[in-house]
């Protein structure tokens, strides 16, 4: 092939030629179809992964299990002050006693010993 | 390293002094349990203590809480027996060896053969305006209590302990003599 003919060829390919009509109108009604339906399916995609489909029932479970965890801890928690309490009531009435008889005895003692005295 | 061999020896002893100045309840005490008719077992370390407080908010508990407010922990065990002779005073060789001085001092000592009621009280440390803490080991024929109160107390507050809780009032007097009295 001889070099005219290419450029002949090259110049006949290039050529400058109107595009069929509503081209321009077709062109954009697809560009604007495609864009809506990537995004539409996009969301669906991220909504039908496993996780994200339960997530928000795995935070409401978790929420409740929590509170009521934090509920039953501070019951159990209340009842234990409730009982220590009583403990330390207890042991506070016992020694107070145990001190009452020692100071009795005490007391006893030293009258007796006045009265051996007179 | 000579010195530092001797310092570490310090602190060892030390912290060996420590820790034998620290009263614990002797486990046979809790075998005792076994022969008993009736037994009152109170043991409240420092936390469950910080744990009654939270509760004790009525103006009732105000002075027994003020009373706890510093306490390490109490320990109570008491013990009724249906017959004479159910303990003896070895049991209590496990109590009264740890209440040695100088850490711990003897302040009632009361024996009666009349009915048989003895009282032992004892404090521990040297300071006149707080005692740190309290044992009082009181006998019965058919009965035995052991009582011990870790940490710092008032000498005001013994008092209030004998005059609350249903109970009267008894005067304490830390660092006084014992009272070695009672026929003994």
């Amino acid at each position: 092939m001889k070099p005219n003919e290419i450029d002949e060829q090259l110049k006949r390919a290039l050529r400058r030629c109107e595009p069929p009509e509503g081209f321009a109108d077709r062109v954009l009604a697809r560009v604007e179809r495609e864009a809506s339906r990537t995004t539409s399916r996009s969301v669906w995609t991220v909504w039908r992964w496993p996780f994200l489909r339960w997530a928000p029932i795995a935070a409401l479970i978790v929420i409740a299990v929590t509170g009521i965890s934090y509920q039953v801890h501070e019951r159990q928690q209340e009842a234990e002050a409730r009982a220590a309490k009583q403990q330390v009531m207890l042991a506070l009435r016992i020694t107070g006693s145990k001190l009452r008889v020692a100071k009795q005895k005490v007391k006893s003692v030293e009258a007796g010993k006045v009265e051996n005295k007179l | 390293m000579k010195q530092f061999g001797i310092a570490l020896l310090v602190i060892v002893i030390s912290a060996m002094g420590a820790r034998a100045q620290d009263f614990k309840m002797p486990v046979n005490l809790d075998r005792l349990a076994a022969k008993a008719s009736e037994t009152t077992e109170v043991t409240l370390n420092g936390r469950m203590l910080k744990l009654a407080q939270k509760f004790m908010n009525d103006e009732d508990d105000a002075e027994a809480r003020e009373l706890i407010k510093n306490l390490k922990g109490i320990y109570v065990r008491s013990f009724q027996f249906d017959s004479v002779g159910a303990y003896s005073d070895a049991d209590l060789e496990a109590v009264r060896s740890q209440l040695k001085s100088p850490a711990w001092e003897k302040v009632v000592n009361v024996r009666s053969k009349t009915d048989g009621q003895n009282a032992e009280i004892y404090f521990k440390g040297d300071n006149p305006d707080r005692i740190d803490g309290l044992v009082i080991i009181a006998a019965d024929p058919r009965e035995l209590t052991v009582v011990h109160i870790d940490g710092p107390l008032d000498p005001s507050n013994i008092e209030k302990l004998g005059g609350q809780f249903g109970v009267p009032r008894v005067e304490a007097h830390p660092k006084s003599k014992p009272a070695k009295a009672g026929a003994q």
